[in-house]
């Protein structure tokens, strides 16, 4: 697995999985929050309707015993029940039907001690029946309000209902009066659908449903008669609907939420991880391409940061191995100049033997036959001058290979202006000498050979009419110097760049395959670097860049 | 357009077509008789008529509507029938200025007020449904114009008084008057507030407002005829088990006196729908037999306070009164076999045609009848009351 992966999935887990627990503890805590206020409100609920029904049954009361008190003291009811007098007899069957339009009742019943009905305001044409039921069941509940089922044209309305009585004439009479209890507690709740409170008659349990009750609240009850009373309650059930639907927002919008950072946090994660890794990347490819005759990687950076140490230190140990590598190649060099020496006294030894050989022949002739030395002599003179040739061109070639370096202050711009100006084949060569740059202490002989090598490769590289090479200066960083020679031509490969500085590899028909070889190793035995940047098709740029 | 004359014209044109298209179809006209003597004139008794104590037979009266049929008494001072009951059911002149009949009885002659439509416009405008469904099911077998204002009406049996029929609403002609016209009086919220505004009609069964126009000199009272007849309707199968006898007289005496807002007495017969019985051609089948509410008309409050007192007195568990809109409650008799308390004419003109509100069969319980009373300024100009409490300016031509 890649370190860029395992970085990625370590950010991601190290931001989704605090993510996900902290998401998981709000909506907990929410859900905890919200079934408690859910909670709360079903009982303040159940005590709304338990003070209902306490105020509803004062206010009941004190209504039926200000109808006892008018009735009481009302000459029509009097005349009515003492004297049977029609008119008011009729005054007394209305009365029931206008009282509880006052009274805001929805049940009002006015009747005798048996129990027959005088006045109903609920159902004004039930006088005169016998219903002692209701006045009995109210008797024995003691003062409490009970729950009762009272006869309409339309029907039956379920009531909450008192009732009060009163004398007349040495005869009682008792009123029954009730409001509505649909109106007033089932129907309240009604509109939330999370709620329901319903009337359970008898002892029976409620019905099975998903709903919870949240109250249970026992009142006597009356049905309609024929039916006894039975024991009834009211119970108040919450579905939990309303906290279901709460939920499920809260769910959604917990999703949501998830998923975007989830999906951020990825995103950043595989940003961050890439940020991070490219660095090591580069490095890792820089690296890569170290070796010992490739020691010019540059690993400069301006980053602070571990990654920025590491750099500087990679940079610092390719110093260190470019110093041991130039040590490394000064003692081959060494050695070199051993197996020279005696290449060259072989060489030397080789060309002396024909001279050697003639020297002895003219040595012979001379003391032999005197007269025909001068013959002689024109005979072996091509010999002695080919060795005599030999041993310069050979002399030459050693020169060429091994110089002695002699560091000396030198202008490098007053340097690369004469070079620019006799190697200049038809206005295809320029010079962009920078300024202030101090002379540096190399031989110049060297660096001349460098230059020209590098000249020599740019311009034969261009392809173009309109090709050109640019030699440029500036000082470096250090108080150095940096020679670039950039050309317009072919450029390499990546495969002929890797080979670019082996000895006799040429991508030239007749080249030696010697020219960046010689030029690397001139550069390094100044202490300095050359790096080639190319690409293909458009050019290549060496840069060489010498110490102060 | 055509002026009067030219319209004139041109309906006795068209009656006189149509009188000649009828006589076509129902077969040879018979020969014209000779005209039988003239029946004594009628005339509105005077004990019908509310005459004004103070103004002119002239001007308006403004009648304070209070429900439906006010207004439709307004618009009926202008269709007349040919044949006025008034408020005894004694036959008067109305778009017929006189009558008389044949010897076999069956043919009755009607000859035309000078303000009704030409004879043949009147056979034309008795051939609407409503009219004609009214002749056809009073047994009058065809009707032929005589002359502009003369028409025989003959009859499938014979009768002594002039026939029922011709005083149907159904059969009503325009009229013209050049007397005191009946126009409504301005909405008011409280009858009170109306009589206080200067109204001069106002008919009602309230007593509370009764008793405050008896208190008020410059207006008077007087009881309408007994009109309407409450009945309970049982539909076959339909039953309705009572603490006490639907038809006894102790009950329909109790709901008279208890029950029944406005005034009302106990129904007494005879009653018009058992000679009518005749009329159904046969027993229909048996109605479905639906247990359900007891119904009555919406806004009726007699018929309200009947049903709710006969679920009160009822044996039956869950029984209850429900008030349905008029226009479906004959339907619910009739087709659902519902029971049902509806009010009836106290007196039917055309008893076959009202028949037809219940199903065959069906037991028809008469509770009470009850009247209005009309409520009128003592100013107010002569009134006419007739068999059915309507009210109509008395100086009609």
């Amino acid at each position: 697995m890649k370190f860029r992966t395992r970085l990625f999935l370590a950010l991601a887990l190290a931001g989704v999985i605090p993510l996900v627990l902290l998401a998981l503890g709000v909506r907990r805590e929410v859900d905890r929050r919200l079934t408690d206020e859910y909670r709360a409100r079903v009982d303040g609920a159940v005590r709304s309707i338990r003070a209902d029904l306490t105020r509803e049954s004062t206010g009941i009361q004190g209504r039926l015993g200000a109808f006892a008190a008018q009735l009481a003291g009302d000459d029509r009811f009097r005349q009515a029940v003492v004297d049977n007098d029609p008119a008011s007899r009729r005054w007394v069957l209305d009365w029931g039907r206008s009282a509880i339009r006052q009274a805001g009742l929805a049940v009002l019943q006015l009747q005798d001690s048996g129990g027959r009905i005088l006045s109903s305001g609920q159902f004004r044409q039930e006088y005169d029946r016998v219903r002692p039921e209701l006045p009995a069941f109210l008797a024995r509940s003691g003062g409490w309000p009970a729950l009762a089922e009272a006869r309409t044209p339309e029907g039956t309305v379920l009531a909450l209902v008192r009732s009060d009585s009163f004398t007349v004439a040495g005869r009682r009479f008792t009123l029954v009066g009730g409001v509505a209890a649909e109106g007033r507690f089932l129907g309240p709740l009604a509109g939330d659908s999370g709620f329901a409170v319903r009337l359970v008659r008898g002892d029976s349990s409620p019905p099975a449903t998903a709903a919870a009750v949240a109250a249970d609240l026992p009142i006597p009850f009356l049905p309609l008669a024929p039916a006894p009373a039975t024991p009834a309650r009211l119970v108040v059930t919450q579905t939990g609907a309303t906290l279901a639907e709460l939920r499920r927002g809260v769910d959604r919008w917990f999703i949501a939420v998830l998923l975007a950072t989830t999906l951020a946090t990825v995103i950043g994660a595989a940003w961050l991880s890439a940020r991070i890794s490219r660095p090591l990347t580069g490095l890792a490819e820089q690296t890569a391409a170290i070796d010992l005759d490739r020691l010019d990687h540059d690993f400069a950076t301006d980053r602070t940061d571990e990654i920025g140490a590491l750099s500087r230190l990679l940079g610092a140990m390719v110093t260190r191995l470019r110093i041991g590598a130039s040590r490394l190649r000064e003692a081959e060099r060494r050695v070199a100049m051993g197996d020279l020496a005696r290449q060259v006294n072989h060489d030397v030894k080789n060309g002396l033997v024909p001279i050697r050989n003639v020297l002895r022949h003219f040595d012979e002739v001379a003391q032999q036959q005197p007269d025909s030395l001068a013959q002689l002599y024109s005979e072996r003179r091509g010999t002695l001058e080919s060795s005599v040739a030999y041993l310069e061109t050979l002399a030459r070639n050693y020169a060429r290979i091994s110089p002695a370096p002699s560091r000396e202050p030198c202008d490098v711009n007053a340097l690369v202006e004469q070079l620019v100006r006799g190697n200049d084949p038809g206005g295809r060569l320029t010079a962009a000498l920078g300024a202030g740059i101090a002379p540096v202490p190399v031989d110049r002989l060297m660096l001349r050979r460098v230059l020209e090598n590098l000249i020599g490769n740019g311009l034969e590289s261009l392809d173009r009419a309109d090709g050109a090479v640019t030699v440029s200066t500036e000082a470096a960083t250090g108080g150095g110097v940096r020679i670039t020679v950039a050309d317009t031509g072919r450029g390499m490969s990546r495969e002929e760049l890797n080979h670019a500085f082996d000895d006799f590899f040429t991508t030239k028909p007749g080249g030696t395959g010697l020219g960046l070889s010689i030029a690397r190793r001139l550069v390094l035995d100044l202490g300095g670097t050359l790096r080639i940047q190319t690409e293909p098709g458009v050019g290549t740029r060496a840069v060489v860049e010498l110490p102060p | 357009m055509p002026n009067n004359t030219d319209r004139t014209a041109l309906h006795r044109a068209v009656g006189r077509a149509l009188a000649t298209l009828l006589v076509a179809a129902c077969g040879s006209p018979p020969k014209p008789q000779p005209a039988p003597p003239p029946a004594p004139k009628p005339t509105i008794h005077a004990e019908c008529v509310v005459a004004g104590e103070t103004a002119p037979d002239s001007g308006t009266i403004s009648l304070a509507a209070l429900t439906g049929d006010d207004s439709t008494m307004v618009r009926r001072q202008w269709a007349l029938p040919p044949v006025r009951l008034d408020c005894a059911g004694r036959p008067g002149p109305g778009a017929a200025k006189s009558w008389s009949a044949d010897q076999s009885r069956r043919s009755w002659t009607i000859v035309l007020a000078e303000s009704a439509p030409d004879a043949g416009e009147v056979v034309a405008l008795w051939r609407e449904p409503a009219a004609a469904a009214a002749l056809q099911s009073a047994g009058v077998r065809w009707i032929i114009p005589l002359d502009l204002r003369r028409l025989v009406v003959e009859m499938e049996q014979p009768s002594e008084a002039v026939p029922a029929v011709l005083s149907d609403r159904a059969l009503a002609l325009p009229a013209d008057s050049s007397g005191p016209a009946l126009v409504l009086a301005p909405a008011a919220k409280d009858p009170r507030d109306a009589l206080e505004r200067g109204a001069t009609l106002l008919r009602t069964s309230d007593s509370d407002l009764l008793a405050y126009a008896r208190r008020k000199t410059d207006l008077r009272v007087v009881a309408l005829p007994w009109s309407r007849i409450y009945s309970l309707v049982l539909p076959p199968g339909a039953t309705l088990a009572l603490t006490a006898a639907s038809d006894s007289a102790a009950l329909r005496a109790g709901l008279a006196k208890d029950v029944v807002p406005g005034e009302s007495r106990p129904a007494v017969s005879p009653f018009w729908w058992p000679a009518a019985a005749s009329c159904r051609a046969a027993a229909a089948g048996p109605a479905p037999q639906r247990r359900g509410p007891l119904l009555y008309a919406e806004g009726d409050s007699v018929a309200a306070a009947l049903a709710g007192r006969l679920v009160a007195l009822s044996d039956e568990s869950g029984l209850t009164a429900r008030g349905v809109p008029r226009g479906s409650l004959d339907s619910l008799l009739a087709r659902e076999g519902r029971a049902a308390v509806i009010d009836l004419p106290k007196r039917a003109l055309v008893p076959c045609r009202d028949l037809n509100r219940w199903p065959t069969g069906s037991n028809v319980v008469p509770l009470v009848e009850t009247r209005e009373s009309a409520v009128i300024r003592r100013s107010s100009p002569a009134l006419a009351i007739e068999y059915d409490g309507t009210l109509r300016p008395a100086q009609v031509k």
